[in-house]
């Protein structure tokens, strides 16, 4: 049965305000940078490993009293295992390294004023969080509902009108774990059944059934390789 | 030895004992990895890519004016932390109008052996780090 989206503001309630990883000293919470709209996402926080060669977009607000959040940076504790980039870690190898979340501490501007890039010993950590890179041994594609929801993985073969549209998205799978991270996901299908448009989301495509057919939706990410067939079906009156 | 020598020793020894401060770990390691504080030996030892909150306090108060530094940041590099005084888990409940708590997180580098060094207004200490390999 599929989730009942009108059920998310109370989810956000079941909750509490415990939304996304509390850091060790708790005093942030980190979770995937999602749209407004994807509460489910916005509340899990950190809650599986980073698929190796994924990247992930994260987003922390900080929790202490009295305080709104401050300037902050990320720095990765171990660079062998993740990298980070603004607010985007990419997963190199599988294991194990903290994240510190830093904020600008006494001298931490350049001769012109502006904030350094990279955190100096005298930056403050705020708070850190342990984050874990593993290695997919599958890939598994998702429909994207228009709620943002992505339901279990699909089936081997799906059937779609003329004019039906799909989203699909790559997902990274490790044993019973769906790993977290964006791939960079490579789509073929066959033009003359079905059009693929990239509307600019990481392993992301939306599928537009245009003529009845069959064709194999072949996707490739991480040097794993996974397919649909879609049998698409003429519309008659 | 004489028994007035020995007993002056022993009262240094008690003085200088009284000066250290004292130093509590606020965070434990994940699952697999080392972030462990020996608070009477004063040593650490950390896995490589890990990182361990320490905090500095002298007579049940934060250490004053503390900084930390490390005698190879390329096996344990220290941070100044910033911990709210209200944070849960406080452990001596202090109030606004206390001294702001003295915390340092210790990251673990490349495997190897270091030391840090801590020193305040109130007292001195360096604390022994071994780095390990990663989990």
């Amino acid at each position: 049965m599929p989730f009942p989206r009108f059920l998310l503001p109370f989810l956000v309630l079941a909750t509490g305000c415990a939304q996304g990883s509390s850091g060790a000293l708790g005093q942030t919470d980190t979770t995937a940078a999602c749209p407004p709209s994807e509460l489910v996402c916005a509340v899990a926080g950190i809650d599986a490993p980073i698929a190796k060669g994924a990247s992930l977009p994260i987003q922390v607000s900080v929790t202490t009293e009295g305080a709104a959040t401050p300037p902050l940076t990320f720095v990765s504790a171990n660079p062998a295992v993740f990298t980070i980039d603004a607010d985007r870690l990419h997963a190199q190898e599988a294991g194990l390294a903290s994240m510190l979340i830093t904020m600008p501490g006494v001298g931490a501007q350049d001769a012109e004023g502006d904030p350094k890039p990279q955190a100096s010993n005298s930056d403050l950590v705020v708070d850190f969080l342990h984050v874990w890179v593993a290695e997919a041994d599958a890939l598994r594609l998702h429909r994207v509902t228009t709620g943002g929801l992505q339901t279990s993985p699909l089936p081997a073969a799906m059937e779609m009108l003329v004019g039906d549209e799909l989203t699909l998205v790559a997902a990274p799978h490790r044993g019973p774990q769906r790993l977290l991270g964006e791939l960079d996901a490579a789509f073929e299908a066959d033009p003359q059944v079905v059009t693929m448009l990239d509307e600019g989301v990481a392993g992301s495509r939306r599928i537009v059934a245009t003529a009845p057919g069959e064709t194999t939706v072949a996707v490739k990410a991480l040097d794993i390789e996974v397919a649909v067939t879609l049998k698409v079906l003429e519309v008659k009156p | 030895m004489s028994p007035r020598a020995a007993l002056l020793l022993v009262v240094a020894a008690a003085l200088a004992a009284g000066c250290e401060p004292s130093l509590t770990a606020l965070t434990v390691a994940p699952p697999t990895a080392v972030a462990e504080l020996d608070a009477v030996d004063k040593d650490v030892r950390l896995s490589q890519g890990i990182a361990l909150a320490i905090e500095c306090t002298y007579q049940g108060s934060p250490c004053e004016n503390a900084n930390a530094t490390s005698s190879d940041p390329d096996i344990v590099r220290v941070m100044p932390g910033y911990v709210d005084l209200f944070t849960p888990g406080d452990a001596y409940h202090s109030t606004a109008s206390d001294e702001p708590r003295a915390v340092f997180i210790l990251v673990g580098g490349k495997p190897g052996d270091a030391i840090v060094t801590l020193t305040s207004t109130d007292a001195n200490t360096s604390i022994d780090v071994k780095v390990l390999s990663p989990p």
